[in-house]
């Protein structure tokens, strides 16, 4: 590749900071820790849960609140069940978590899954838990055991256990209801009303080596091809590249959930201005309770990399910064107004989304994500992208055909 | 099991798959609103308009650059018209042809005395300049441009000149172009390229056209086969060359002429031109790449005041910018962000089934598009179309390698200065790698020999 050398220099700076950038890159973990299947329950602050009445269920099997979350890198659905104080601490607590696999609000499908959990306190540090997982048919499809409860010195508590995706059969994003009850199912039942909907998303990064070879290779290339002019494969190929790799270096990272929470956070204030009323985690980015208005039930919803707006936000700061229509520093001013444009955007659809569930009830979830929220999404970034693509190259191209 | 993927495969396709859908439903409703309209007004069309009594004299004006392979046959389709000959004048420019088109136009005008055919020369090459000449030293009451490469069917001058008598708002109008290629012939990728242009052809005329003269809002008045009142197309600024699509630029600009006249732009279905099938992968990009890039020159110049959104909405040409330009950034992020989403978690399966449905979903555009240009062809055209039915399977790639040709002259038009040839990227990769290989060959040698001399 002929450069010249302060061009040959630019792109090594370039290289040179893109690694840096890339390996200093803030991970998840400094914003919320993973979760460990250990018996101790700090890591569980601030997760996302629901709580249960106290003295709905005798002494033992009276629970107090089931907490749910997932880790980077790991395709597991980790819980955290407690119960209130037992008047024995030795007490063991058998129950069922029941699964409604595909969402349907049936727990009878032959698809669905129940979970048979027995938690034991063996000694003053320790409970035992073992997990069977069932299909419909009673076969076991898993097992899990460990260590995983308080002892009886912490009063035998509170216990935590994961179940992995594959042998539940869920896809990323695929919306499950839960509900738990103990063993005869004629005590308590958590949550009292309803059920638990949760539209898990397991958190996968990328390999930084990965990422740094692949920036590698964009950046020489992008380089290539502006060396020789090659305009429209310049654009295609940087804007994309930069995307791909904007979007794999955000994902799962520290960056990734300071969008989510400060997007459920305003959500939260802005709604609850409006008299909708939510719920918010500290230390599970983007997960939301929605009070139902018709039944006074919570349900959940993620603002996860389905609707964070991250994937749309990289792809218009991409879009505009490699489109030559713009400039030097106008390049990056465009593209941080496009981002924001596409904030402010996301914003409004989620607010539709939730609004719907408030009014509409749970079941209004899948159409109300994938149809509604989205339409409106559409529409609007289709505003934004005239505005800020075919509106500025009209009058670009316009003017210059006027001033020949 | 299968359950949970076909709806983890549908909310897939609905959610993400929503930013190429949306492209691809404007389309299906365009093609549907076409077929519709095309439908309900098939009859009036069938109307014969009343036999001509008196014939004006039109002119042709034809410019000849390098055309001595087809100039022929488009002068002896002249000839062939039921236009009374003595009434037509034929005006050839040549525009800095190095061929012997001229020879072609000497021998044609040698056996055929009867007709008024002129040979004007002009020193250099340029369209635009030479259909102004032309234009310019007819005496015409109607003015008509043919392409070199184009000929007319014989009743062609004829239903035009019908059309214009029978309607005075009848500023200009556009033929109905087709492409002459032999359907089912070949099966060569350059023939299944050359029947999908038959097909958009005839979409795009026969059935686009009619919808657009109805709702006067004919976009181009095609550089192929057009035709002109003579007292509007001297009060025009002509044909431009401030742009690459001098053809669209005039339309506009002649719409902007007549607004206050209440005269229109029309189309004249029964006036059938043909042209060649394009040639190669080469001149497919550089001709939708001035198409394009055409496109964006001719509307941003036409704006005085770039609209917003709104404003583009209600407005025709807004909304055909919309669709192709702003729809396009979106559409050119999401066809590599699809497959992108495995490496974010989504299965591979799913996303592989999604694209199935993707392709299905555009099949079925096709398809409709397909039944649209049959319906909107002649009862012995659409035997011959039968034969190519299965074209609509690969469509799709076509509609496909258009869109990037297109994405190409978006950029274009930003970074380029304007050209009507163009060297496609991957040739231009080909070379540039080709030649750097050839330098460090040619050094490897070098050192080699060095090492030698130095033994």
């Amino acid at each position: 590749m002929k450069l010249k050398i302060k061009q040959q220099n630019y792109l090594l700076l370039g290289i040179v900071l893109a690694i840096l950038i890339i390996w200093l890159w803030p991970p998840a973990s400094i914003m919320v820790p993973d979760c460990e299947l250990d018996g101790n329950f700090g890591d569980w602050r601030g997760r996302s849960g629901i709580d249960d009445m106290t003295g709905d269920g005798r002494s033992g099997v009276d629970f107090k609140r089931v907490d749910w979350a997932l880790n980077v890198n790991d395709p597991r659905l980790y819980f955290k069940i407690e119960r209130y104080r037992p008047k024995n601490p030795e007490t063991p607590l058998e129950c069922r978590m029941f699964i409604d696999i595909n969402g349907n609000g049936r727990y009878t499908d032959k698809i669905d899954k129940f979970a048979d959990i027995v938690y034991q306190p063996r000694n003053q540090l320790r409970g035992d838990v073992s997990v069977q997982l069932y299909n419909m048919s009673g076969k076991v499809v898993g097992k899990y055991s460990g260590a995983w409860g308080d002892g009886i010195q912490q009063g035998g508590r509170r216990f935590e256990f994961a179940l992995s995706t594959e042998e539940l059969q869920v896809l990323p994003a695929q919306p499950l209801h839960l509900y738990i009850s103990d063993v005869s199912g004629r005590f308590d039942n958590m949550p009292d009303s309803s059920d638990i909907q949760w539209s898990p998303f397991p958190l996968v990064h990328k390999s930084k080596a990965a990422i740094s070879i692949l920036t590698i290779f964009w950046l020489l290339s992008t380089a290539f091809l502006y060396r020789h002019r090659i305009w429209a494969l310049h654009y295609v190929w940087g804007s994309v590249g930069l995307c791909f790799i904007l979007i794999l270096l955000i994902h799962a990272s520290a960056v990734e959930y300071a969008l989510e929470s400060g997007t459920s956070l305003i959500l939260h204030y802005v709604l609850g201005y409006c008299g909708i009323l939510t719920y918010i985690f500290d230390q599970s980015p983007g997960t939301m309770l929605v009070l139902i208005r018709f039944d006074q039930s919570w349900t959940t919803i993620s603002v996860d990399i389905e609707n964070s707006g991250l994937i749309e936000m990289s792809i218009i700061f991409c879009l505009i910064v490699f489109y030559p229509v713009y400039r030097g520093l106008n390049k990056i001013w465009a593209g941080l107004l496009g981002v924001l444009g596409v904030y402010l955007i996301n914003l409004v659809r989620l607010s539709v989304v939730i609004i719907l569930i408030h009014e509409f009830g749970r079941n209004m979830n899948y159409i109300a994500h994938t149809v509604f929220g989205r339409l409106v999404f559409f529409v609007l970034i289709v505003a934004l992208y005239w505005r800020l693509i075919t509106r500025p190259s009209l009058h670009r191209t316009g003017r210059k055909i006027e001033g020949d | 099991m299968t359950e949970i993927w076909g709806e983890r495969t549908i909310g897939f396709l609905i959610f993400w798959g929503i930013w190429l859908l949306i492209p691809l439903l404007v389309d299906v409703s365009t093609c549907l609103v076409y077929l519709i309209n095309f439908l309900i007004n098939r009859n009036k069309k069938e109307v014969e308009k009343p036999e001509l009594t008196f014939f004006p004299f039109v002119t042709l004006v034809i410019p000849v650059h390098n055309s001595a392979d087809t100039l022929r046959k488009c002068l002896k389709s002249i000839v062939n018209q039921t236009y009374p000959a003595e009434n037509i004048q034929i005006i050839c420019v040549n525009n800095g042809s190095e061929d012997n088109s001229f020879e072609v136009f000497n021998r044609f005008q040698n056996a055929h005395p009867e007709m008024s055919i002129a040979w004007n020369s002009l020193e250099r090459a340029g369209k635009s300049i030479a259909l102004n000449a032309g234009l310019y030293s007819g005496a015409g009451t109607y003015m008509m441009n043919v392409d070199a490469d184009t000929w007319l069917d014989q009743h062609a001058i004829m239903n035009v000149v019908k059309a214009f008598e029978n309607d005075p708002t009848l500023a200009a109008a556009t033929g109905s172009i087709r492409v002459d290629k032999e359907l089912g012939e070949g099966t060569s990728f350059l023939d299944l390229i050359n029947y999908c242009e038959v097909i958009e052809y005839i979409l795009a005329f026969d059935v686009g056209r009619r919808y657009q003269d109805l709702k006067d809002a004919v976009f181009t008045l095609s550089g192929a086969f057009s035709m002109f009142r003579r007292d509007i197309i001297l009060q025009s600024f002509l044909y431009q060359t401030r742009t690459v699509s001098e053809d669209t630029d005039l339309t506009f600009n002649i719409r902007k002429a007549i607004e206050s006249s209440g005269g229109r732009i029309g189309f004249v279905a029964d006036a059938l031109a043909y042209v060649e099938p394009i040639e190669s992968m080469d001149r497919l990009y550089s001709q939708r790449l001035r198409w394009q890039r055409g496109e964006i020159e001719v509307t941003g110049a036409y704006y005085s005041d770039t609209p917003n959104i709104f404003r583009a909405l209600f407005d025709f040409v807004g909304r055909i910018l919309i669709s192709d330009h702003t729809l396009a950034f979106i559409r050119m992020a999401w066809t590599f962000l699809l497959p992108f989403l495995y490496l974010l978690g989504y299965p591979m399966g799913v996303i592989i089934l999604a694209f199935i449905g993707m392709y299905v979903c555009y099949l079925m555009l096709e398809t409709i598009s397909f039944y649209t240009a049959y319906k909107g062809s002649e009862p012995d055209y659409q035997k011959k179309m039968r034969r190519i039915w299965w074209i609509v399977f690969f469509m799709p790639l076509y509609r496909f390698i258009v869109y990037w040709f297109r994405v190409a002259g978006m950029v274009a038009v930003l970074t380029e200065e304007k050209s009507w040839k163009v060297q496609n990227p991957i040739t231009q990769v080909k070379d540039i790698l080709f030649d750097d290989y050839v330098d460090f060959v040619v050094g490897i040698q070098k050192m080699q020999r060095r090492g030698k001399n130095e033994q």
